[in-house]
């Protein structure tokens, strides 16, 4: 059974910090779970206490990628363990979650993937709940077989400890997931797998400002780690994933930003193709809700559609102007 | 990718792959279950 090490980099979570602690224990016994708290001005360090004694309280906020590498390095985790579970302060872990990615932890394995769920909350958080099974279930899925999996999400990821000793942590973006999981690619660093059996649940942004804020990061932080790579130039297999991915994005950007006018120039074809695309949409959200047993959203859709819609604006906005956002933490509930 | 913007083409192609994927598991899998019969004969 290999060694394994639960991480937690928390800045002001005092809220949702104890149900994820809590989750952990469930599965790590309370000296393998690591916690920093980034300059937390609320009482995070002292929650973490009340669970494992491994806790680090800074006063300066460094940001994740950084605390993380502070947290690591402070406890020597990678001399010490043989991989490491990072997990976000708002996400609890499934208690099967070591059982299910345990053995598909082979040499060379960099990192397994698991599978963020949405907890429910409002109709936001449920849009979120459509958005991660297609990003999970069709997308991940498939560019796992391929051995192309673009992003290891920071709160649902399990990293070889080798190849977290390789990865530079100096200079951090506003997407770290990505800038890691590019790391493993550019380095050669071993494999990511994608494992949809082992859950992480995770609290999602439930107002809009929450909502645009969280997507401009995203896309802002996409951006940065592409500029900064030189994605697509390396020519991997993970290069053209990323290509298609980000032109197809622009294109669609584009088009929605144009979509008056297309209206006015081609109508019938136009409308043809929004149904084409809406038709898929609204396929995905019914079985979403008979999955998961709400149906109470299901004619908010239309809705949905705009929404993805929008956040297609949004990433031509980030596109032009990636380096002018700011990191702003999600209100919890 | 979550977030980033898609459309019905590149669902679609990712679909594919899932297939695809799928298929060669069940056919590497009866491929090994015939291979296995053949040596134990």
């Amino acid at each position: 059974m290999p060694k394994i090490a639960a991480v937690v980099p928390a800045f002001n979570e005092e809220k949702t910090l104890g149900n994820t602690l809590n989750s952990l224990l469930h599965i790590f016994s309370h000296k393998d779970i690591y916690v920093i708290s980034d300059g937390s001005t609320d009482g995070t360090a002292a929650k973490a206490r009340e669970y494992t004694e491994n806790v680090l309280d800074e006063f300066q906020n460094r940001g994740k990628m950084k605390s993380l590498n502070y947290l690591i390095q402070s406890f020597s985790l990678t001399e010490r363990y043989d991989y490491i579970l990072f997990v976000d302060a708002d996400t609890t872990v499934a208690f099967d979650f070591l059982e299910q990615v345990t053995p598909l932890l082979t040499d060379d394995t960099a990192c397994i993937v698991g599978q963020i769920i949405s907890r429910s909350h409002n109709f936001l958080t449920f849009y979120r709940k459509i958005e991660y099974f297609i990003g999970q279930e069709i997308y991940k899925k498939s560019q796992s077989s391929l051995g192309i999996i673009t992003v290891a999400p920071g709160c649902s990821s399990i990293f070889n400890t080798r190849c977290l000793k390789e990865i530079d942590f100096s200079n951090p973006t506003l997407a770290e997931d990505l800038d890691m999981t590019i790391q493993i690619y550019r380095k050669n660093l071993g494999k990511i797998k994608y494992c949809s059996q082992a859950r992480v649940y995770t609290q999602d942004p439930a107002t809009f400002r929450d909502f645009y804020n969280q997507i401009k990061r995203w896309h802002c932080g996409w951006f940065q780690c592409l500029k900064r790579y030189r994605v697509p130039f390396g020519w991997t297999r993970f290069d053209l994933e990323a290509l298609y991915l980000t032109s197809e994005g622009v294109i669609y950007g584009f088009l929605t930003l144009g979509l008056p006018w297309l209206i006015f120039k081609y109508p019938q074809l136009t409308l043809m193709g929004i149904l084409a695309d809406f038709s898929i949409f609204f396929l995905f959200t019914l079985y979403i809700s008979y999955r998961n047993n709400i149906y109470r959203y299901l004619p908010l859709v239309p809705l949905y559609y705009v929404l993805k819609m929008l956040q297609s604006i949004i990433y031509i906005r980030c596109l032009c102007f990636s380096r002018n956002h700011l990191w702003r933490k999600v209100r919890r509930y | 990718m979550y977030g980033l913007p898609y459309t019905g083409h590149s669902f679609l192609a990712h679909l594919v792959v899932i297939a695809v994927a799928q298929i060669r598991n069940v056919y590497s899998f009866f491929k090994s279950g015939i291979l296995d019969q053949c040596s134990q004969k």
